[in-house]
């Protein structure tokens, strides 16, 4: 099938009424969850989870997932630019001008510059994965459990070393990670591992109760701490439409933050949250004046807002064709397909080809819908932080606890919850990334088979994951990567010092 | 944040050792060509306590660093730590509303879960409480029983 052939049965497909109303719900929904700060798109496809089994279609249970994810990065730049309050970490940098912006009474024109840029990134993100991912689905279909480990393994490594947090701590909820997917039964002997004597242990612990618990729950727990109340500013939005000054003043910002985004999405542990980083930055050091930022620049509401869309649709590229998630919300999506019976990956792009088109046609569909949600409704939405956490906290741990319970049917899943609940709250506490210990979770029962495979093939020499091409020059990447962020990191700090001692 | 983060290196510590142990003992790590079902589990408690020790001695070295200025106390005191006034009773509400749920049943445990939620921990008045409750706990059977055709316990205590 080629790709237009695919896109046409994508967009039958996607335009079924019953798939539009889910892709609706999840762009409503994701714009909800971008707004509230605290709840981020990872915890409310988790929270989603449990309703993934009684969506009888997988195609109709991924598009409301994907509209949720993407759905949130709209959301998200609505509160940093009306009340200098990110609804998600991605929206962090866009407080910085699109928070000035609206003080200086122009809030209208930021948050119409964040919609149309999110619109024409997310779109180009999508036109981008619909010629792409075709191509890498097509190449990965050559691999063997060799280099299926390595692309795992780097996949993961990517993602803890790109994170831009700790990589000691993300390396432990990495091997976290890996080994709470080790518990129940081994697939290979049979034998059971660190169920101690629990009969509920045998199957393993369920995915949906180990990410509503550390992302959910642990949300609440930590949020239950937080005495403080949030202070509501209302801020005049106006016209939303930007005036031509400021489409000028975008329009390259947009280009580029589109393209830096879409790059950093693909690799693993990449993301919206960095390429909105790398695009302001990019933003400001191009610019002819850069102490213009921090002051209400439009350029550094435009690239980041564009930045992070377009990561948001690029991050679904090595998911669909590789079936690694590079991100916590995409494992949640993984870990959907996988509770529909679908293994993502490159075949799925063969044997689901509904799966794997309807999700991008209803991408391009969700997308409008969100321009047409955000940019009339804007002040709408704003209203939602007005949700008291009273309210808001019981009810999202109602819904972990009931959601958990619905899997199995086994009370034993409600107190899973609670630990991993405490364990997230921890987690946030420490100010250590959960995200390793998702993938890492996600993608265990892959790593270990695929070891194992490897090793029976090549009579126990681990010299197979250096000695076959593919895999030999994805492990050659990442240790070239590595090796230039070591170099980056003791130029950087040779660097201070040197200024340090000039200046003494 | 440093006392926490050496508490937090040293369990990862003992963790590691205690499953790459437990993995050594209990389960076979196999041969190389043919990897037991401890194999993975014995590197990854390795890793997990190699882990450990690098990141309890990266806390020391910025403990160390960070030694000479002394703590000052806090101008005053908050009267109740929210760990102890919040966080603490809503753990202990979930884990109730998990012991209460199949012998009382889904319903009634929400609703006494959400009241106990309203007057424990929020400190709302009877008659927004009781709003609250009740249409929260009637808005999660209409989600879980009608729309997510979920199976919800009625009470092993009423029969």
């Amino acid at each position: 099938m080629d790709i237009f052939s695919g896109l046409l049965q994508g967009f039958a497909i996607a335009f079924t009424p019953m798939n539009l109303l889910f892709a609706f719900i999840g762009a409503v929904l994701g714009t909800a969850v971008g707004v509230l700060p605290g709840l981020g798109p990872a915890a409310t496809i988790a929270l989603l989870l449990p309703a993934t089994y009684s969506i009888s279609s997988p195609v109709t249970a991924i598009i409301l997932m994907a509209g949720i994810f993407y759905g949130s990065m709209y959301g998200g730049s609505t509160t940093s630019i009306l009340l200098n309050l990110p609804g998600e970490a991605a929206s962090v940098v866009t407080c910085i001008d699109g928070y000035k912006m609206a003080q200086q009474g122009r809030a209208g024109a930021a948050l119409g510059i964040a919609a149309i840029g999110s619109f024409v990134a997310g779109t180009v993100g999508i036109v981008g994965m619909t010629f792409f991912a075709p191509a890498i689905a097509g190449f990965a279909l050559s691999f063997g459990p060799p280099e299926k480990f390595s692309l795992a393994v780097v996949g993961l490594l990517l993602a803890v070393t790109l994170s831009g947090a700790s990589i000691v701590k993300g390396l432990i909820m990495m091997a976290t990670g890996l080994l709470l997917a080790n518990v129940g039964l081994d697939p290979i002997s049979g034998k059971t591992r660190f169920a101690f004597g629990v009969t509920e242990l045998n199957s393993g612990f369920d995915f949906v109760t180990l990410a509503m618990g550390v992302f959910g729950l642990g949300e609440i727990f930590y949020g239950l701490e937080q005495t403080m109340k949030g202070e509501l500013v209302t801020t005049k939005v106006g016209q939303v439409w930007p005036t031509m000054k400021d489409w000028v003043a975008s329009r390259m910002a947009i280009l580029r933050g589109t393209l830096i985004g879409f790059f950093i999405g693909v690799i693993p542990g990449g993301g919206a949250v960095i390429s909105s980083l790398v695009s302001y930055a990019v933003e400001k050091r191009v610019a002819k004046d850069p102490s213009r930022f921090g002051h209400g620049a439009i350029e550094g509401v435009a690239g980041p807002e564009s930045a992070n869309n377009a990561a948001s649709s690029s991050s679904f590229i090595p998911l669909l064709t590789l079936g690694i998630p590079g991100n916590a919300s995409i494992a949640m999506i993984f870990a959907a397909l996988l509770i529909k019976g679908v293994t993502p990956g490159p075949f799925l792009i063969q044997e689901h080809p509904e799966i794997f088109w309807g999700v991008i046609a209803s991408m391009y569909i969700g997308n409008v819908m969100l321009l047409v949600l955000n940019l009339p409704l804007v002040g709408l939405w704003a209203q939602l932080v007005r949700v008291p956490f009273a309210i808001m906290a019981p009810v999202i741990i109602l819904f972990t606890a009931i959601g958990s319970y619905s899997v199995q049917g086994q009370v034993f899943d409600i107190y899973s919850l609670v630990g991993f609940g405490l364990f997230g709250y921890a987690l946030r506490k420490l100010k250590i990334e959960a995200g390793p210990l998702v993938l890492a979770f996600v993608l265990g029962p892959m790593v270990e088979s695929a070891m194992r495979q490897s090793l029976l093939m090549s009579g126990g020499s681990f010299a197979v994951f250096v000695t076959r091409p593919i895999s030999a020059t994805l492990i050659g990447l990442f240790v070239a990567l590595a090796i230039g962020q070591a170099g980056m990191a003791l130029w950087k700090r040779r660097r201070a010092t040197t200024g340090n001692s000039n200046r003494t | 944040m440093g006392r926490a983060e050496r508490i937090a290196a040293a369990i990862v510590i003992a963790g590691g050792l205690a499953v790459a142990w437990h993995a050594y003992a209990h389960l076979k790590l196999g041969m190389m060509i043919s990897p037991g079902a401890g194999f993975l589990p014995f590197c990854v408690g390795v890793s997990l306590a190699v882990l450990g020790a690098i990141w309890l001695g990266m806390s020391l070295t910025a403990a160390q660093a960070q030694a000479a200025p002394a703590e000052e106390a806090p101008a005053e005191a908050p009267a109740r730590h929210p760990v102890i006034a919040r966080l603490v009773p809503g753990v202990i509400l979930v884990i109730a509303y998990g012991w209460f749920f199949e012998r009382i049943g889904f319903f009634l445990a929400t609703v006494l879960f959400m009241i106990a939620w309203q007057k424990g921990i929020e400190r709302e008045g009877w008659g927004k409480t009781l709003l609250i409750s009740f249409v929260c706990a009637g808005a999660m059977y209409l989600l879980f029983n009608f729309l997510l055709k979920g199976v919800l316990p009625t009470g092993s205590w009423f029969g």
